[in-house]
């Protein structure tokens, strides 16, 4: 069914809340790529079976990852009457129990997390759910403030009837219906909001340099190459909630007059695409991408294309290079992608977080959105927190929000109680933080006076038992693997850092290699042709300056204290 | 108008121009590696690097594909530009401690040995052979392969590529050496049957067929040798202007692929290891019919900058000054007795004197030829018409020839400009000629029997 008008879409809309509060039981398991690793498959289909066997008047649906990777498989079991309530690490035993409790009218504790909006449910308080938290106030949930994330995990994201009864395309409505495209982009430079793909670029001045080029054929990319190692926000919200993204892509091509999109997707997430190809013929099938979009005369095409599978693929011109079939190596600029992009068109590329913020600041205007977050960055932004901490996963805030709130009340602390060392803010570029100074802002202007960046909100831990040239010899590495090999500072240079780490590492070095790695290091910031290069020698620079004892052990006593 | 600020010179820019083209056009040299004058800009090498302040903001640019912006500063020599190169310049040692050109650049930036841990690579990866073999032959039978240090240049798995067509230009481009054109390639093309064996100046395009003298045995070809000094550059260069015409207009004016041309509107031809100048179509149609010229003496010496020859016509003279050094060994004979030739046929019977040349492959090197001349010619077009439109009542328009008494019309002093902002760009010093006619009555000439 093509959804042509408003009604269209308030009958949907109900469709979906039915569907989101079902008459019976349903038993809804998560079903991402995270999900699948830990046997959510082999717990669907067995729940299959024994409803089949039993005769049981359940349904069984699907839900997308809700970032906590290391819960899942979770499940989410909806009652009549009753708030959704969010099961961790379920098994195939544990669901055979749940089951079999609610026949018993009791309700499992175990392996329940918390309630899932017990307030969207009227009425008295229910007694068999005393003791039991709403989402809200419970960890890892607590303090977050899920915009992006909201329906991740909760609803099923290749529904458009779940996702429509949570407000879903009315924005995209809205806009094609009330607002010109300068309107958009005027919404979207209101809002303040900032690419979050890294560079940290305002979207809305973007858009309107695009919008502004003369060119019959644009295109929007969508950036889902999400190389930063430790990464997975993006894959969550494709992943979790597709359609969210692609409204905010078809509102980005409606504001820059584009009809053509893509999504230049990761290599090594065979799973989103599949997903991804399924979630476009749905929306096609509703009419919310293709020709007439929601009954509209504007009409828009998206494609999923499978990445390069290297990291400065993630580059926005290696992307479009790799996209045209070439080697993925960065282009000189100028021109710009605005001016010159894909085929030499004007395109946009904006990542998959960026965009997702689309939706929620045309429904809720710029100013709105604009009421969270610093003077200088607005909305919250998705921190994807890993190491040596007791709950790794996804935690959305505004932007501007501690650094040491983040990690001690909201992700737990260290790991058994051991002591943090470092913490690194935007891997793989960050620096790492000495573990006394994380009473800090997490803003991209905060952690840049600090010679840092905030990057796409990857926090690496790690405790005491962390080497720090280890770790940077490591990082280094990474460079080294990943750099395209076109210009001499990054192709060169930064293997010869390396060669010098590795020398100090195994103790084969003096006071003076230091020296020059800041000599090489300075050059290769200066000089190299895109930001991998550029970025490589700042955290290792900072890293000498900050961790001075572990070089200086590595250097005297000829090798590490912390690993034997 | 485009001026910028290069090391505290005020400079005007072509439009269109780079910053590197723009330095060099003033005589300020940046050191560059994997630059090409023919070629699009790569930015591989990061030598050519420049401190760019625009709007109240210093930034590092690649001179070789930052434009040349109105009003920007750029400094080329700064402490932290040359500490950087003198790095660029050892880390490129320790990749290829043995390769001369790379000990020579090196030693051009005060670098005399490398510190850090050397690998024996012949190849700098500047990526000249795949870009030329991909966006001057168009053939791409060779790319990259590989990623950071595990990069090199090849054919699809290393295996002898179907597509090469054998013109050698990525073993010509080639800076170390490294890439080497294999002879079972040259070889393979031989062993094909009838219409299917081609000899590489049909494999290039250049010539739809051919009876070959020398059994298909390129490298025994004596035009190939022919074509490498007409362009003082490989032939391959000369393909796309080959591939459309020979002769084309730019902006009205007519362009010759097999001519190197000056910026100041001389070009040169390389004959028998001489060098014949001319005026070109640019000069011919603003002077309109010649009547008067005059020449420096035969035998002797010309510099670069000195002048070439004076002409008048329209009651207005001209000044042009050689691109070349050399001696001077011919003057057409025939521009002494008809100076209207050089009018009538400007690039061919018209043609004027011929050097000696010292160095004749330097001096071709900075010359323009193919894409650049192109370029070169577009933009002399489009400020002339500018000019004429700003600065006179006339209405002319593009590609449209301008009329025989165009000079008739000017003012003195517009026409002093024109002189100063065309012609004049290479002047070094003044010297007076004198009309041959008049300082060597000599024997007048005899024609030839007939
Ligand atoms: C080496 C390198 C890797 C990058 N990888 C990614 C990536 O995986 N995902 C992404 O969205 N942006 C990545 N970027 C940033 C993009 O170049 C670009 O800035 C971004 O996609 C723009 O979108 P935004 O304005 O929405 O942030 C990378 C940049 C560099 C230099
Ligand atoms: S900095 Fe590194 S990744 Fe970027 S263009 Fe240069 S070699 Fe390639």
């Amino acid at each position: 069914m093509k959804i042509k008008t408003m009604g269209d879409l308030d009958k949907l809309r109900e469709a979906g809340l039915k569907s989101l509060a079902p008459k019976q039981l349903k038993i809804s398991i998560s079903m991402s790529t995270c999900g699948h690793a830990l046997g959510a498959d082999i717990l669907y289909h067995e729940l299959v079976k024994e409803k089949a066997k039993q005769g049981l008047k359940i349904s069984i649906g699907q839900t997308g990852c809700s970032g906590f990777c290391n819960l899942e498989p979770m499940a989410v079991l909806r009652l009549h009457g009753r708030p959704p309530l969010l099961y961790t690490q379920v098994t195939v035993k544990k669901v055979k129990r749940i089951i079999q409790d609610i026949k018993r009218k009791k309700i499992t504790k175990q392996g329940l997390l918390c309630t899932i909006g017990s307030d969207s449910v009227s009425g008295e308080p229910d007694p068999a759910l005393n003791n039991i938290p709403d989402y809200k106030e419970v960890s890892p949930f607590k303090d977050q403030h899920r915009r992006l994330l909201e329906n991740c995990g909760i609803i099923n994201p290749l529904s458009v009837s779940e996702y429509v009864a949570m407000e879903g395309y009315s924005a995209l409505y809205k806009a094609l219906y009330q607002m010109d495209p300068e309107v958009v982009v005027d919404e979207v430079i209101q809002s303040g909001l900032r690419g979050r793909g890294g560079a940290w670029f305002p979207t809305g001045i973007k858009w309107d340099m695009a919008r502004k080029a003369q060119h019959k054929e644009k295109f929007v990319i969508c950036n889902a190459d999400e190389g930063d190692p430790g990464a997975f926000k993006d894959r969550t919200i494709m992943e979790g909630n597709p359609f969210k993204l692609f409204e905010g892509i078809v509102l980005a091509g409606y504001a820059i007059g584009s009809h053509q999109g893509l999504i230049y997707l990761r290599e090594e997430y065979p799973h989103t695409y599949e997903f991804l190809n399924d979630a476009v013929y749905t929306a096609k099938r509703y009419g919310l991408l293709g020709k007439n979009i929601l009954g509209s005369n504007f009409n828009f095409t998206l494609k999923i294309i499978r990445g390069g599978g290297s990291y400065v693929c993630g580059e926005e011109t290696a992307l479009m290079d790799s996209l045209e079939g070439e080697m993925g190596d960065p282009r000189l600029r100028p021109p710009f992608p605005i001016e010159k992009g894909l085929w030499e068109r004007p395109t946009i590329v904006n990542n998959v977080e960026t965009l997702a913020n689309i939706p929620h600041i045309i429904e809720h205007g710029g100013e709105s959105y604009a009421g969270i977050g610093t003077e200088k960055a607005k909305g919250t932004k998705i921190l994807s927190v890993i190491g040596k901490i007791k709950q790794p996963g996804l935690y959305e805030v505004p932007l501007g929000t501690n650094l040491e709130h983040v990690i001690f009340n909201m992700a737990g602390g260290p790991l058994n109680g051991s002591q943090i060392k470092a913490v690194q803010v935007g891997s793989p570029f960050g620096n790492f933080l000495s573990g006394e100074k994380l009473d800090i802002s997490l803003d991209p202007e905060t952690l840049r006076s600090m010679g840092s960046m905030i990057g796409s909100g990857v926090i690496v831990v790690l405790n005491q038992d962390t080497c720090l040239v280890d770790i940077l010899l490591h990082t280094l590495s990474f460079f080294v693997e990943e750099s395209c090999g076109k210009c001499v500072p990054c192709r060169e240079g930064v293997f010869q850092m390396k060669e010098i780490m590795t020398a100090i590492y195994e103790g084969r070095s003096t006071m003076e290699d230091l020296t020059s790695l800041h000599d090489i290091g300075g050059m290769i910031k200066d000089f190299a042709l895109c930001a991998l290069g550029g970025g490589a020698p700042s955290l290792i620079l900072n890293g000498i300056r900050d961790f001075r004892k572990d070089f200086e052990a590595h250097i005297t006593t000829g090798k590490c204290s912390w690993t034997s | 108008m485009t001026t910028l600020e290069i090391d505290g010179k005020r400079v005007e820019a072509k439009e269109g121009a780079t910053i590197l083209k723009t330095a060099q056009q003033v005589g300020i040299q940046i050191p560059n590696f994997c630059y090409h004058k023919d070629m699009e800009p790569y930015g591989g090498c990061r030598l050519c690097m420049v401190e760019v302040t625009e709007n109240n903001f210093t930034r590092l640019q690649p001179s070789c594909a930052y434009p040349a912006k109105n009003n920007i500063v750029v400094k080329t020599n700064t402490e932290r530009l040359v500490k950087g190169r003198k790095l660029i310049a050892e880390l490129l040692l320790a990749r290829c401690p043995n390769i001369d050109s790379v000990i020579n650049l090196a030693d051009s930036l005060g670098v005399k040995k490398s510190r850090f841990s050397p690998t024996d690579s012949d190849c700098v990866l500047c990526g000249l052979c795949v870009r030329v073999c991909r966006d001057v032959a168009k053939v791409r039978a060779i790319d990259f392969v590989g990623r950071g240090r595990n990069r090199r240049p090849a054919t699809p798995f290393d295996m002898p590529s179907e597509d090469c067509i054998g013109c050698g230009s990525c073993a010509f481009v080639c800076p170390t050496g490294a890439m080497k054109m294999e002879y079972e390639n040259a070889l393979r093309w031989r062993k094909l049957p009838g219409p299917l064996r081609k000899c590489r100046y049909m494999r290039m395009g250049f010539i739809s067929h051919k009876v070959c003298p020398n059994d298909f045995q390129c490298w025994n070809c004596e035009v190939d040798q022919r074509m490498e000094d007409l362009g003082a550059s490989h032939p391959v260069f000369m393909l796309k202007e080959a591939r459309a015409k020979e002769r084309e207009k730019i902006g009205g004016f007519e362009i010759l692929s097999d001519r190197l041309y000056d910026e100041g509107h001389i070009w040169v031809k390389r004959i028998n290891g001489l060098a014949r100048m001319g005026i070109d179509d640019f000069t011919r149609q603003i002077v309109g019919l010649v009547n008067d010229i005059k020449l420096p003496p035969v035998n002797s010496f010309i510099s670069k900058g000195d002048p070439l020859c004076i002409i008048s016509g329209n009651e207005k003279t001209f000044h042009l000054y050689s691109p070349i050094e050399g001696k001077i060994v011919d003057i057409n004979p025939d521009i002494i007795d008809n100076p209207s030739l050089v009018s009538m046929a400007p690039h061919g019977r018209g043609w004027i004197l011929s050097v000696e040349p010292s160095d004749i492959v330097q001096a071709s090197k900075e010359l323009l030829s193919g894409r650049s001349a192109i370029e070169w010619l577009r933009h002399e077009s489009h400020k002339l018409y500018d000019f004429i439109r700003e600065e006179t009542e006339l209405d002319l328009l593009p590609d449209k020839a301008i009329p025989p008494d165009f000079a008739t019309t000017l003012k003195k002093d517009i026409w002093n400009k024109i002189d100063k902002t065309f012609f004049m760009v290479r002047q070094k010093r003044r010297v007076e000629l004198h009309s041959v006619g008049q300082t060597d009555p000599g024997p007048k000439k005899i024609p030839d029997s007939s």
